[in-house]
């Protein structure tokens, strides 16, 4: 089978009772599984400012998934998420990590905190790497 | 023809010099510095971008801006 590696964003409402908001994820998450693809990660961002209004709203609550999946399964998230008012954006673009490298580190990560057992909490996840190293400058 | 134009040194891609491989719309802090304070994106002869770099440059923004994470337009301009 030909898994891809893929990234969802959503923005939900952030008016959105907490437990709502759970529910849509749980939601998602599952009908990731039932197309046949495996969650490596569901970020959870939270409430932040829009740069413009979306339909009236200065803020809104972003979730992050990285999956493996089909490609049928993109177009089967659109479906749901087009007829869910829930859902005011969203956008699902293949992602440019390595599908391999991204498992070996999440299972990575996994193993170190069955290590450290449960007493401690989890460590604040690191901001994404991706955010380069680069200084802060003006072009012009 | 020693008129200032071609005599102008090539600015080198910043994001060469970082040594940035991919750029990512979730990166927001880094996407800011491409874009000029209306919203718009900064052209290549002006940052001095390398081609590759402004082609996923202007990818990301764009991806940006549908999550509005970035302005499409800043509207205290108007």
């Amino acid at each position: 089978l030909n898994l891809r590696l893929y990234e969802t964003t959503i923005i939900t409402d952030s008016q959105l009772e907490e437990a709502d908001t759970e529910k849509e994820i749980k939601q998602i998450q599952e009908l990731i599984s039932q197309q046949g693809g495996e969650i490596l990660e569901t970020q959870r961002w939270g409430t932040r400012r829009f740069a413009y209004e979306i339909k009236g709203r200065k803020q809104g609550c972003y979730t992050h998934f990285l999956y493996l999946g089909e490609s049928r399964t993109p177009a089967a998230l659109q479906e749901a998420f087009k007829v869910n008012e829930r859902i005011m954006r969203f956008l699902t673009v293949l992602s440019e990590l390595d599908p391999e490298a991204k498992q070996a580190e999440l299972a990575a990560k996994r193993q170190q905190e069955a290590a450290r057992e449960a007493p401690t909490e989890p460590p604040a996840k690191p901001e994404s790497k991706v955010a380069s190293e680069y200084e802060d400058e003006e072009i012009n | 023809m020693a008129r200032g134009f071609d005599r102008r040194r090539r600015k080198p891609c910043r994001l060469c010099e970082a040594k940035v491989r991919k750029i990512d719309y979730k990166d927001e802090r880094l996407l800011r510095r491409f874009i000029v304070e209306r919203g718009k994106i900064i052209p290549r002869r002006v940052s001095g971008n390398c081609q590759k770099h402004q082609r996923q440059l202007t990818r990301a923004v764009k991806r940006a801006r549908h999550l509005a994470l970035l302005p499409f337009t800043a509207e205290t301009y108007r």
